[in-house]
């Protein structure tokens, strides 16, 4: 039957993008909106959404940057969703770093993504998409659904934001 | 673009703190199964549907009006009036159809001639809460009639609204829909694929039908059985409670991507706290304008509208309701067109 054969391509599709993106998706959410459990159900129900479009999709390419939009939307959903938040406890992202970490600069990190933590929801994602995301800026601005001048103005003004955080420790 | 080798030192180091944060985040090992288990098919004429009844329980634990769990005749749905430049019983080219065969669907019996009909549409969106049902206007040139119009625009034509999506995979067709013992019987071409919440899709199959039969001057009221080949309809299905599955915030006009002169006038329904709708107009993503307008009546869906003099250009008007929780419940619900002023 039609449906049965779509079904088990969206199958597949879902299980080969899991393993390419599933991690680092986890890790861009959680630099998003902060909170390690919920950025895993943003994820999840990305992925969700997209086995039920994958019809419309079909393609790799596109499936990630759906997967991408929807996992900017969904956080920023849980942004003012203290609801969601209030299930899991919370936590900066990468709790408990280990000594390692912290010697080489964890606390540096720290310092960006508390600072991060700071700035408006628009300015955070074009940070955070253009510096952990590695994306151009139409990909940047096809995930947040803004034009190409927004993403610019949103990712100088990120930068301005962050320059008093880190003069503190460059 | 900025690439790695123009970045500036600060752009370095944000790069390389956000990638020693982000190196710490260990997704557990269990995603790929949970996701697996929220994709599972479940053949949706196969269960027993239990939305309206959750609905009904969880609005009397809420706040707001008992009982109206059915749609009244005068229902919301009727279209709009910016949206309806209908001419029925006519066709593309001006002439009656009765003489010229129809090209659309199968006729065991007499084609009835094709007209123009604008029927509502119901898909879902996510506008923070999870999957709501959402309501476009479409104009049609059909030869079905319009409960079965409205159903086979449904299931075929996307929303025009890039927000909205549905929930029903393409592939099956309407062959009938029709009032019977009480019910309108929607008889489709095959079994639905639906994805993982086959509640929403058959409210969004119900809520197209029965606003379809409202608009059509028949009951809207009515419960709606689904049936396959025209076999083993399903038991009747009624409309779940509206502040429970639609969104509560809807907008009717400016439509997706219509381009109309100043003053735009912005319209749509909604069933938010103290009737208070907020607005932001936005261009580029930066809010240029905002406010608030009040719906007719409070905490059930009624209509709101207010007019904007706007200089010509591209524009994007968001609705929401406010957010009376100071942040502690749900999102605050929204619905959003881009519109063009010529």
């Amino acid at each position: 039957m039609v449906q049965d054969r779509t079904g088990s391509e969206a199958d597949d599709a879902v299980t080969d993008l899991y393993a390419a993106h599933y991690v680092r998706l986890v890790r861009l959410a959680t630099l998003l909106q902060g909170n390690e459990a919920v950025a895993e159900e943003v994820v999840q129900d990305a992925f969700v959404a997209l086995h039920r479009r994958w019809r419309r999709l079909r393609e790799p390419a596109a499936a990630v940057a759906y997967l991408r939009t929807s996992v900017v939307h969904g956080c920023r959903s849980v942004q003012r969703r203290r609801g969601v938040a209030a299930r899991h406890p919370e936590e900066p992202p990468g709790h408990a770093p280990s000594a390692e970490q912290v010697a080489v600069g964890g606390a540096a990190a720290d310092a960006v993504v508390e600072a991060l933590r700071g700035l408006p929801d628009r300015q955070r994602e074009a940070l955070v998409l253009r510096y952990y995301g590695g994306l151009s800026e139409s990909e940047i601005a096809s995930a947040m659904k803004i034009s190409n001048g927004a993403v610019k103005s949103h990712a100088s003004r990120g930068l301005a934001g962050l320059r008093d955080a880190m003069a503190e420790w460059s | 673009m900025s690439t790695p080798e123009d970045w500036t030192p600060e752009e370095q180091q944000v790069h390389d703190a956000l990638h020693r944060a982000a190196e710490r985040v260990q997704p557990g090992p269990d995603g790929l199964a949970r996701i697996r288990r929220r994709t599972a098919v479940v053949p949706m004429w196969r269960r027993p549907v239990v939305l309206g009844l959750a609905g009904a329980t969880a609005l009397a634990a809420a706040v707001i009006v008992g009982g109206a769990i059915v749609l009244s005749n005068d229902d919301d749905d009727t279209p709009v009036a910016t949206t309806t430049s209908t001419s029925p019983a006519t066709s593309p080219n001006g002439t009656p159809t009765d003489t010229s065969p129809p090209t659309s669907p199968p006729a065991a019996e007499t084609t009835p001639p094709a007209q123009t009909l604008t029927v509502p549409v119901y898909y879902v969106a996510d506008a923070g809460d999870g999957l709501r049902l959402v309501r476009e206007f479409h104009t049609v040139e059909t030869s079905l009639p319009p409960v079965a119009a409205a159903i086979n625009e449904m299931l075929t034509a996307p929303p025009a609204d890039p927000d909205y999506t549905t929930l029903w995979e393409p592939g099956v067709e309407v062959l009938s829909a029709d009032v019977a013992d009480g019910a309108i019987v929607v008889d489709l071409s095959g079994p639905p694929a639906v994805g993982d919440d086959p509640d929403l899709a058959t409210q969004q199959l119900v809520y197209t039908a029965t606003a379809a039969a409202a608009t059509a001057q028949l009951d809207g009221s009515l419960p709606v059985r689904i049936a396959v080949g025209g076999e083993n309809p399903s038991e009747p299905v009624g409309r779940a409670d509206p502040l429970e599955v639609r969104q509560l915030v809807q907008l009717n006009d400016p439509a997706e991507g219509a381009t109309l002169p100043s003053p735009v006038t912005v319209s749509g329904e909604a069933a938010v706290n103290e009737a208070n709708v907020l607005w932001e107009l936005r261009r580029d993503g930066e809010v240029v304008d905002s406010g608030n307008t009040t719906a007719e009546e409070c905490c059930t869906f009624s209509p709101f509208a207010f007019e904007l003099d706007l200089e010509p250009g591209s524009y994007e008007i968001v609705v929401s309701e406010s957010d009376e929780s100071g942040g502690e419940g749900r999102p605050p619900m929204s619905d959003s067109r881009t519109f063009t002023v010529e």
